[in-house]
């Protein structure tokens, strides 16, 4: 018993499945659509997010700016201190000259630390230099993608109507033919038919015209009780009668 | 990865990053990361290598943000914040937008003077036309400034502008200020920066006073704020 029922329950499965299929097919140009237009819509966003990005690195270019200022501002820093303590040695105030060298130390270490600050920042810059050359590469191929798949959808299309066009054609051409055929065999029917019923009318004449009046007719006149062709010519001979004193109708 | 996997990663970030900002009125965002309540620190190395070429002293390099002012320049912005001491302040002017890249000027302030007039007459006296506010130049301390605003030989008039305050609120105003300003500016000898004067006639709901305040250009670069 387990055997039929596993074998309905695969019978059912692949009764669902077909209809899934079915209904997957008949919409395929649809979802393809769909598809198309859910994959532009997220090309857009990814576009939104390559120029979120460039602005970012823009406002950290704008940083760096302010950064390489400093650096300089530092660097000439350490070189008016120097130079201040060396003034200094050169007059003989040694005090002063080494308050100049221990402050020019320090502008100095201020000036590694602003120097690794820009380092850094020139790295992050890099580093979405990178990131948006690798997002414009897959912006730019999935365009190309974007474009082929609509390319490809419009051939489908287009291959959709012709099948229909042609599929519509064969249909009429083939009504078409069966009409024409019913019509000739029609034709011939009563064609047919009408030769039928000329022969049988033949047929029919002279059957009537053997035992119709005309036979019989033709028979009285034979006997002379119906007046025949000859009826013209004994009307002139008794005209031609009269006029030899005979009297019409007055045999000679 | 696959086209599918990058579009999907692609919309996730966009939709992270398009989450609108929560909604803030009309008061514009800030730029720099500065706030009330921040904590700012500022590099004091280019304050030590002006010292004796500048009226500007600078006090306590780090300390937090107690309020903020806010000016409506049509188009433009001026954000201040007061520091904790009650003597420094930070002005930062934005053109266009108020993102950092739209920060057009950095300003490091502190109070000079502060007088305040009792009745009318003593505040023309102050800063009426017979005073030197608004003249060409301007002087304090030991440096002669020259005038930033106005084209007149002679005194010009004062420039109105009114100032929102923050100090409970982020997004309320406490109250406004009404100024009456003049600005002087001069460049500091072997410096690229420039040291400023602002004298203002500042009109508050309780207070009415003439403030003098010496300010020195900043780098976004000097300013840290946590």
């Amino acid at each position: 018993m387990s055997g039929i029922f596993m074998k309905l329950w695969t019978a059912l499965r692949g009764a669902a499945n077909e209809a899934g299929e079915a209904a997957v097919d008949a919409n395929a140009t649809r979802i393809l659509d769909q598809e198309i237009r859910d994959a532009d819509r997220e090309l857009r966003e990814a576009r939104i997010a390559l120029a979120e990005m460039m602005g970012k690195q823009s406002v950290e270019q704008n940083h760096l700016a302010e950064k390489r200022a400093k650096l300089e501002e530092y660097a000439d820093y350490i070189r008016r201190t120097l130079a201040k303590q060396k003034e200094a040695e050169g007059a003989g105030r040694t005090a002063e000259a080494a308050q100049h060298g221990a402050l020019a130390q320090e502008v100095a270490a201020k000036y590694a630390e602003q120097e690794a600050i820009v380092k850094a920042s020139e790295n992050v810059i890099a580093e979405y230099g990178r990131n948006i050359d690798v997002l414009k590469q897959k912006i730019t191929a999935g365009e190309a993608a974007i474009r082929t798949l609509k390319q490809r959808a419009d051939t489908v299309k287009a291959k959709q109507h012709v099948i229909k066009a042609s599929a519509a054609v064969a249909a009429a051409s083939s009504g078409t033919d069966t009409h024409a055929r019913s019509a000739l065999e029609s034709l011939e029917r009563i064609e047919r038919r009408q030769e039928e019923s000329l022969a049988q009318m033949e047929a029919a004449n002279k059957l009537a015209a053997e035992t119709s009046g005309a036979a019989l007719e033709e028979r009285l006149r034979k006997a002379g009780i119906l007046p025949g062709t000859s009826a013209a010519s004994d009307v002139l001979a008794r005209f031609q009668n009269e006029a030899a004193g005979r009297m019409p109708g007055q045999a000679s | 990865m696959s086209l599918g996997t990058l579009f999907k990663v692609l919309a996730r970030d966009a939709k992270d990053t398009l989450v609108p900002p929560p909604p803030r009125g009309a008061i514009p965002p800030e730029p720099l990361k500065l706030r009330r309540g921040g904590f700012l620190e500022i590099d004091p190395l280019p304050f030590r290598m002006l010292a004796g070429r500048a009226n500007f002293e600078l006090g306590r390099n780090a300390q937090p943000i107690a309020a903020r002012g806010l000016v409506d320049l049509n188009g433009s912005w001026l954000h201040r914040y007061y520091l904790d001491d009650d003597e420094t302040w930070l002005q930062v002017k934005t053109d266009g937008g108020t993102d950092d890249a739209s920060v057009s000027e950095c300003i490091l302030w502190q109070y000079w003077d502060t007088k305040t007039p009792a009745n009318l007459s003593e505040l023309k006296e102050i800063a009426g036309p017979q005073s030197e506010i608004g003249l060409p130049t301007y002087e304090v301390g030991a440096f002669l400034y020259q005038r930033v605003w106005g084209a007149s030989r002679g005194q010009t008039e004062l420039v109105r502008f009114v100032e929102q305050v923050f100090d409970k609120s982020d997004t309320i105003p406490s109250f406004s200020c009404q100024h009456h300003a003049m600005l002087y500016r001069r460049p500091i000898e072997e410096s690229s920066r420039q040291e400023y004067v602002l004298i203002s006639v500042e009109e508050c709901p309780d207070s009415l006073a003439v403030v003098t305040s010496i300010g020195v250009d900043v780098s976004p670069a000097d300013l840290t704020v946590t």
